[in-house]
């Protein structure tokens, strides 16, 4: 799926992700290809994103808002 | 006639100045470009920020405060935007000019007013309206960070949800193009959808080098399908809207500054160009007396000769 993750100051990150690991204000949740579309409050500390090589990113955030679009479009806006 | 030494003394200093106001014009178009460079960074998340809230508000019917007009407090807050420094032909004038039409409308009306001031020159201006000013920014860098512009915008908020003002109004300068910019008066408070579109189409420029974008069509409507919100539309939008207002001046002093820039540079090219002219003017008059003086002087040559001739 494609992710985006933009503050006011620039963007984080943009590009092909396989899974990612979110704290919502209501628990941990995992964004895998063809979830449901989703709007969620974010929680500090971090988002994680495991790309096709099972590479792991960790972003720290402060908060923030996801938004899962369908065509598994991923946007996050965020503050630091 | 002047003497030619005071005509050479004032075609140095003339010189002199273009030189600064040239090197003024160079590093003006530089910062401006810088400003611009870093304003545009926002615009992806102001986009995406927009179709979210678009979403969010056909979902819910109960609204945050800050989308809502205080219908008891009468008071109203206008935050005035100019830059620190002078030097910028008439930027700050215009911004102060609409500043004082709105205040004249306030005192018409007889409604209470508050002013805060962003800029040194702002400051000045609300410090001679009667003891409305009610704080005052200076001092932001030439790019301003988040960090610096979000206590404006938290101000906002409280005030208004102490019920200090009902709305805020915001006068400031629009970034059109690099040779155009206009002092604008704009709602900021309570948030609206229209308010916010106009700071995502407001973040480019109408023309010139960051004009262009590959994805600028903001009328998308993906909300069509069912979309799972967690925990509340209204939690989030609790979040939102606050972070939209912080957004919003986040860029309006950004534009005021790249304005600003843009402003000087204008002004100072001017200068220089009309240094230049003043400079050639003196040329000529320097050139007519130095030939004077050496017509002079040979019809006295002459005149001297021809006296001794006529002795002998």
């Amino acid at each position: 799926m494609t992710l985006g993750i933009y503050t006011l100051q620039g963007t984080l990150f943009q590009g092909h992700v396989k899974k990612i690991i979110a704290t919502t204000t209501a628990g941990e949740i995992t964004i895998l290809d063809h979830h449901i579309p989703l709007v969620a409050r974010l929680a500090s500390p971090s988002v994680r994103l495991v790309d096709a090589q099972e590479k792991e990113t960790i972003i720290k955030i402060t908060s923030g808002v996801l938004e899962v679009r369908g065509g598994s479009e991923v946007f996050i806006l965020a503050t630091q | 006639m002047p003497s030619t030494k005071l005509v050479k003394q004032r075609i140095r200093s003339v010189k002199n100045t273009a030189q600064i106001t040239k090197a003024m014009e160079v590093v003006s178009a530089t910062k401006m470009r810088h400003a611009q460079e870093f304003a545009l960074r926002a615009r992806p998340y102001a986009i995406a920020s927009l179709e979210m809230l678009r979403g969010l508000l056909l979902k819910t019917t109960d609204l945050p405060d800050l989308l809502r007009e205080h219908s008891r407090v009468n008071a109203k807050l206008i935050l005035v935007v100019t830059s620190d420094k002078g030097l910028a032909g008439s930027l700050n004038a215009n911004v102060l000019r609409k500043a004082d039409a709105w205040i004249r409308e306030c005192r018409i009306r007889n409604t209470p007013f508050i002013i805060l001031a962003v800029g040194k020159k702002a400051k000045e201006y609300a410090d001679r309206q009667q003891g409305s000013l009610c704080g005052a920014f200076v001092g932001f860098g030439d790019v301003a960070t988040l960090f610096e512009t979000s206590p404006i915008a938290d101000m906002i908020v409280q005030g208004f949800e102490a019920e200090s003002w009902g709305t805020c109004d915001v006068v400031y300068t629009h970034f059109r193009t690099t040779l155009s910019q206009e002092a604008v008066l704009r709602r900021v408070l309570p948030v609206t959808r229209a308010g916010i579109e106009e700071i995502v189409r407001g973040i480019l420029p109408e023309h010139g080098k960051y004009a262009e974008l590959p994805h600028g069509d903001l009328a998308v409507s993906r909300y069509a399908f069912e979309y799972a919100y967690e925990p509340s539309p209204h939690e989030i939008l609790d979040w939102l809207v606050p972070e939209l207002l912080r957004m919003h001046v986040h860029h309006i002093i950004l534009e005021s500054n790249a304005s600003e820039h843009s402003a000087r540079m204008v002004a100072m090219k001017h200068a220089t160009d009309n240094a230049k002219e003043l400079v050639s003017d003196l040329t000529l008059t320097y050139n007519k007396v130095r030939q004077a003086g050496i017509t002079r002087e040979l019809t006295e040559i002459t005149a001297g000769r021809e006296a001794l001739e006529n002795n002998y």
